[in-house]
């Protein structure tokens, strides 16, 4: 009787398997649009390029547990927005 | 708000063509003149979904290639008269079609319509990309299940990139089942508009009645006895500017039981 209930008890309801896996399917590609702050001189992101790959290096380092060599940074500039494009080398 | 409408998805079978088809009918019955374009070439359905598929004089593609000007292709409603298709080839293929034969077909047809509302083909591709071209609006069908809400993800990203603002689309959560919800193994439409950050325009129950609807080519807007008929109405207000709360979309869910008995009694008569 007792297996009974608690086989009742632990049934797993699938809206919340539902809303994780979506979260992990769509959270990573999710489209994230923010309001621009401030607009900063292209000379000022020439300047500070290479301390702004360094934050995002050491972050990406931290994160995915890889060493800082094996993670490339780029900047770009389109149509004036800065694309940040990164690579990082699991293996 | 623009009254070129698209009506897409990205993943097929979600009910694009049977809301693109409700929503004009009911745009209809509230008095406005709409076109409807199908523009899912080579697989065709909305001819069949308004029950004219016999109708079928010119295309499409007679259109694109000069033969016909796109007024002389559409077909007539034959239940409301301020209601008409521009049916698609079942033999072409949507490379056919560019967008930009899209973009002057509408331009032809804009001055003589209060709507156009464009049924996009499923996928991202060519076809998706000829439906789209000439809308201001668009509303992104998704049912309440994971690959069609990250499929409507993806759609919606790409539309951001064609340069539509988020108000400019809006989310459809078709096939809802409230008893699912209740019993903890649906997502919300709570959680839908959280994953996909877009309003949500409209939530059409899960019904029989579509069904049915499809075999005898009459659309449930068309019937005043089907309970989600209600449901496009409120779509086609809110599509008109009426501020008809998404709480009404519920009302027609509950069933109260004089509508069980009803719902039992035309199951029987059915057989």
């Amino acid at each position: 009787m007792k297996f009974l209930f608690w086989e009742f008890g632990k049934k797993n309801k699938s809206r919340e398997t539902a809303k994780k896996r979506l979260e992990q399917i769509v959270g990573t590609t999710k489209r994230r649009q923010m309001n621009i702050t401030e607009i900063i001189p292209k000379e000022i992101l020439d300047k500070n390029s290479d301390k702004i790959k360094e934050r995002i290096a050491s972050w990406l380092s931290e994160t995915f547990n890889v060493e800082k060599e094996k993670i490339k940074i780029d900047l770009e500039e389109r149509e004036g927005h800065v694309v940040i494009i990164t690579n990082v080398f699991f293996k | 708000m623009g009254n070129v409408i698209v009506v897409t998805s990205g993943k097929g079978g979600v009910g694009k063509t049977t809301i693109t088809a409700n929503l004009g009918c009911a745009l209809a019955k509230l008095g406005e003149k709409v076109c409807l374009i199908d523009a899912d070439i080579g697989l065709k359905n909305l001819d069949i979904v308004l029950g004219l598929e016999n109708r079928i004089v010119y295309t499409m593609i007679d259109v694109v290639n000069g033969k016909v000007s796109p007024q002389e292709a559409l077909v007539k409603h034959k239940m409301l008269k301020n209601l008409y298709l521009l049916p698609a080839s079942q033999i072409a293929t949507k490379e056919m079609i560019s967008p930009n034969d899209m973009k002057a077909i509408v331009k032809e047809l804009i001055p003589h319509f209060d709507y156009i509302i464009i049924d996009s083909p499923a996928g991202i591709e060519r076809g998706f990309r000829n439906a789209v071209a000439p809308a201001e609006r668009v509303l992104v069908v998704t049912t309440p299940e994971l690959p069609a809400i990250s499929d409507a993800d993806r759609v919606i990203g790409l539309l951001e990139n064609f340069g539509f603002s988020d108000e400019k689309i809006n989310v459809i959560i078709n096939r809802f089942k409230p008893h699912m919800v209740k019993k903890g193994e649906m997502l919300t439409t709570d959680d839908i508009k959280h994953t996909l950050s877009l309003e949500i325009i409209a939530v059409i129950p899960d019904s029989e009645d579509i069904i049915v609807a499809s075999n005898t080519g009459i659309p449930v807007s068309l019937n005043g006895n089907s309970r989600i008929s209600k449901n496009f109405e409120n779509l086609a207000r809110r599509i008109r500017g009426e501020g008809v709360p998404l709480e009404n979309d519920f009302v027609t869910v509950s069933k109260g039981l004089i509508d069980t008995l009803k719902d039992f009694f035309s199951k029987l008569k059915r057989g």
